[in-house]
């Protein structure tokens, strides 16, 4: 009994990151706008957040200025993607890239290393204050999308634009305004694995976890409380994997250990794989 | 006094100018429409007056005053509010929320926030919509999906919506393209009903019976310029398509006096168009005949033309008991079979399945029929043989500018449509699918199409006729079939039909259907 309780707390704290990006993600997209960068935006979350709570010996400015380094990346896509009109997978793409180059060169510029920063001390960490923060994410952001009048404009943004448009309302900034807090959410879920997960932040370490989210928000249906579950699914293999990890010792079993650690992509590819474009897509994802 | 005055109103987009000089005076509580053809400038018209588009020059007078009307927003400040050809309506949300957009009730508690951060508060428009709901006759229900709705349904949520904006100028944009004749007729007398209590109403359309039926006064667009208002009972149809080509145009219509032979082009029988559809679709064409196939859109009408033209592929996911084309069984045949074999298409949508905007007129009329032996010497394309053929398609069915390296977008909506009916009659098929085949071109087209798609039919083509407009179909078939719910529910032989009997056929299902309200 007590194994499935840890198993399913461990779950919950491995969702988190994956709640704040996928309510980012789903922002983004529920307005129109395919957001592929989620990858990149957490991992300078994750950078900034480990490197400003080190610096400034606390978590929670950390975690602010992690959400607010994922809101300037996020201006930067937005600025491609709305202002210029560019390929939103392109540019989403390239913005992962940009963000896996900038972060070791950030660290090397602060830090002088490129592979980590700074281990944190266990006051400069978090032990469960992003999850409970996630959670009432998850509950505001399902209750404002259905509820708020800007959560009305956001979902017909996706939907039907020239119809907001007509009814006088500017889209372009409805977007901009879902993109940089996508941005937002997923700089504080970069910056909750550097911060809760770890203690420090690692090169490449969100390792797809953008991806992830952006396959739960798939698997959810772009409904904040599915996509949530849908996170959490990906937090079970992923704690899963870590408990089999630890019972597996032997050097035999060192490619059965590098198969159990493919757990989590492994199931992202099925979801992926099943998930066909339904009607519950936005319509007009990806339009410019 | 007039409530609405344009003067001078011009607008260009480059070289091409769309308002040259337009003007216009309309008074209050009265519907006057807007009659063109298409490209004569009156959408573009509209569209200024909605605060779309920002005009070059000219004035616009809104109650005596002068205006500049910058956006929508601007139009909507001033009671003007606009139906749109095509719907504006968000179909993943329900119909109150549409109709709230742009002027959310909201908390009063909450009025110290942005609006867009308030929460919603939709209880206090459900009572005031339920009041115009009762007023006005326009019965919607207010928590259904707007994917759910029939098309009448929609265009009365768009109506509710511009009374729940308080919208004392309605622009209404092609409002009937998409009703059936029986739905058309309640629409006038709601539209007259909201003339009367002193709305003003602008109706465009190309359609002169209903300009008859409904307006007061009409405008006449040509060429981007008003011609002429004139007062509606003074007038009668003929007078204003004189008006609004310029000249007078002979009337095509099949005479009927042409023997069809015995001989079968198609033969179907229990084509299954649709998996929850409770009846199959049974029809044959004989060599020589025009089939009509009326419907209102989305009954099985798009399914047809792609079993017809990609049998093996539509047949994977449908049932079917006999598809014969020319007398041989094509369940299992091919796109490009069906082709060599004599199948023509002329598609719905031209832009979308029928040509390559970037390209030019050679590049296009091949299109389709790169496997003609005609057409190549081996592996390889002879481009003078296309040439040529290109030359004589565009000379036999009046295609100009008569350019062959011209881009097709470059060609007018007409042009770009004669070319591929040219196209596609080019290899002498032995059986055409004209599907929509004079959706928005001009007068000029929709005539020399109709003539040749009778010219051909005395030769022995047999013609699919597959239209919205019941007044093509009326003119030109041979027998009518009527498409509803994805079966053929009637048919008719074309010299004993009217507008009515198959608009009551067409009807058939939605006077029971979940959502015919």
């Amino acid at each position: 009994m007590d194994s499935v309780l840890d198993i399913i707390l461990s779950s919950i704290r491995m969702a988190t990151p994956l709640w704040f990006a996928a309510m980012g993600g789903l922002l983004a997209e529920r307005s129109g706008v395919v957001n592929l960068a989620l990858e990149g935006l957490m991992l300078i979350g994750a950078f900034t957040g480990a490197a400003v709570a080190y610096n400034m010996g606390s978590p929670v400015i950390g975690f602010i200025a992690a959400g607010a380094a994922g809101a300037l990346l996020a201006i930067l896509f937005g600025f491609f993607t709305l202002t210029l009109k560019g390929d939103q997978v392109v540019i989403g793409m390239g913005i992962n890239l940009l963000s896996a180059g900038l972060t070791p060169f950030l660290n090397k510029y602060f830090f002088h290393v490129t592979s980590s920063t700074p281990s944190l001390s266990i006051d400069q960490r978090f032990v469960y204050g992003p999850t409970l923060f996630a959670f009432g994410l998850i509950v505001s952001v399902s209750f404002w999308l259905r509820r708020s009048v800007s959560g009305l404009w956001v979902r017909v943004a996706g939907e039907h634009p020239t119809a907001l448009a007509s009814a006088g309302i500017r889209v372009k900034r409805v977007r901009w305004a879902a993109v940089i807090f996508s941005g937002v959410f997923a700089g504080f879920g970069g910056a909750t694995m550097s911060t809760m997960l770890a203690s420090a932040f690692s090169r490449q370490m969100t390792a797809g976890a953008g991806f992830m989210a952006i396959a739960a928000l798939i698997l959810g249906r772009w409904a904040p409380l599915p996509t949530a579950l849908g996170c959490f699914l990906f937090g079970l293999t992923d704690s899963i994997q870590i408990r089999l990890q630890g019972q597996l010792t032997g050097a035999d079993s060192a490619w059965l250990l590098q198969l159990i650690q493919l757990g989590p992509y492994i199931v992202t590819l099925f979801v992926l794989a099943g998930a066909i474009r339904s009607s519950s897509t936005p319509k007009a994802l990806g339009e410019n | 006094m007039s409530q609405i005055k344009l003067r001078g109103i011009h607008k260009r987009y480059g070289d091409c100018i769309s308002n040259a000089d337009v003007n216009l005076d309309v008074r209050k509580g009265t519907i006057q429409g807007i009659l063109g053809e298409n490209g004569a400038g009156k959408s573009t018209a509209m569209k200024i007056l909605y605060g779309l588009i920002e005009p070059d020059g000219g004035e616009i007078w809104i109650d005596g005053v002068e205006r500049k009307l910058k956006s929508p927003h601007d139009a909507k400040a001033l009671g003007i509010g606009m139906l749109h050809q095509h719907f504006m309506l968000s179909e993943a949300q329900n119909v109150i929320e549409n109709i709230v957009l742009g002027q959310e009730p909201t908390h009063p508690a909450l009025a110290f926030l942005p609006l867009a951060l308030r929460a919603l508060k939709l209880g206090d428009a459900r009572s005031r919509l339920d009041m115009l709901m009762r007023e006005h006759g326009l019965p919607v229900d207010l928590d259904a999906r707007i994917s759910d709705l029939s098309v009448g349904a929609r265009q009365r949520v768009e109506i509710l919506r511009l009374l729940y904006i308080d919208a004392r100028i309605l622009i209404l944009d092609e409002p009937t393209a998409v009703l059936t004749p029986q739905e058309v007729g309640r629409f006038f007398i709601q539209l007259r009903a909201l003339a009367d209590q002193g709305k003003t109403i602008l109706i465009v359309t190309h359609k002169l019976k209903e300009l008859m039926a409904i307006t007061d006064s009409i405008t006449i667009f040509r060429a981007g310029k008003t011609i002429t208002t004139v007062d509606t009972k003074d007038t009668d149809a003929d007078q204003l398509a004189m008006l609004m080509i310029g000249s007078r145009l002979e009337t095509v219509k099949n005479r009927h006096d042409v023997t069809r032979s015995a001989e079968l082009a198609l033969e179907i029988e229990e084509l299954e168009l649709n998996k929850t559809a409770p009846r199959r679709c049974t029809l044959n064409l004989r060599r020589g005949e025009i089939l009509g196939i009326a419907g209102v859109e989305g009954n099985g009408q798009h399914e047809l033309v792609e079993a017809l033209r990609h049998p093996s592929e539509f047949l994977k996911h449908h049932k079917v008991k006999v598809l014969k084309f020319m007398d041989q069984d094509v369940r299992h045949w091919k796109t490009a079979q069906m082709v060599e074999t004599g199948l023509g298409c002329i598609p719905a949508d031209r832009h979308e399945e029928g040509l390559l905007l970037a390209r030019n007129a050679v590049q296009n009329f091949i299109l389709g029929h790169q496997n003609q032996n005609s057409f190549r010497a081996g592996p390889f394309i002879r481009w003078s043989a296309v040439r040529r053929a290109t030359e004589e398609g565009m000379a036999s069915c009046a295609v100009v500018p008569k350019k062959l390296d011209l881009e097709l977008s470059r060609f007018s909506g007409g042009n770009q449509q004669k070319l591929i009916f040219a196209r596609e009659i080019h290899h002498r098929p032995k059986l055409l699918i004209a599907f929509h085949p004079t959706r928005g071109v001009d007068i000029g087209a929709i005539n020399l199409i109709h003539k040749k798609l009778l010219e051909l039919r005395a030769e022995g083509l047999a013609i699919l006729l597959i239209s919205s407009e019941l007044d093509e179909i009326l003119a030109l078939s041979d027998r009518i079939a009527v498409l509803e719910n994805f079966a053929i529910a009637k048919t008719f032989d074309g010299g004993a039909c009217d507008e009515t009997a198959l608009g009551l056929a067409m009807t058939g299902a939605q006077e029971g259907g979940q959502h015919g309200l």
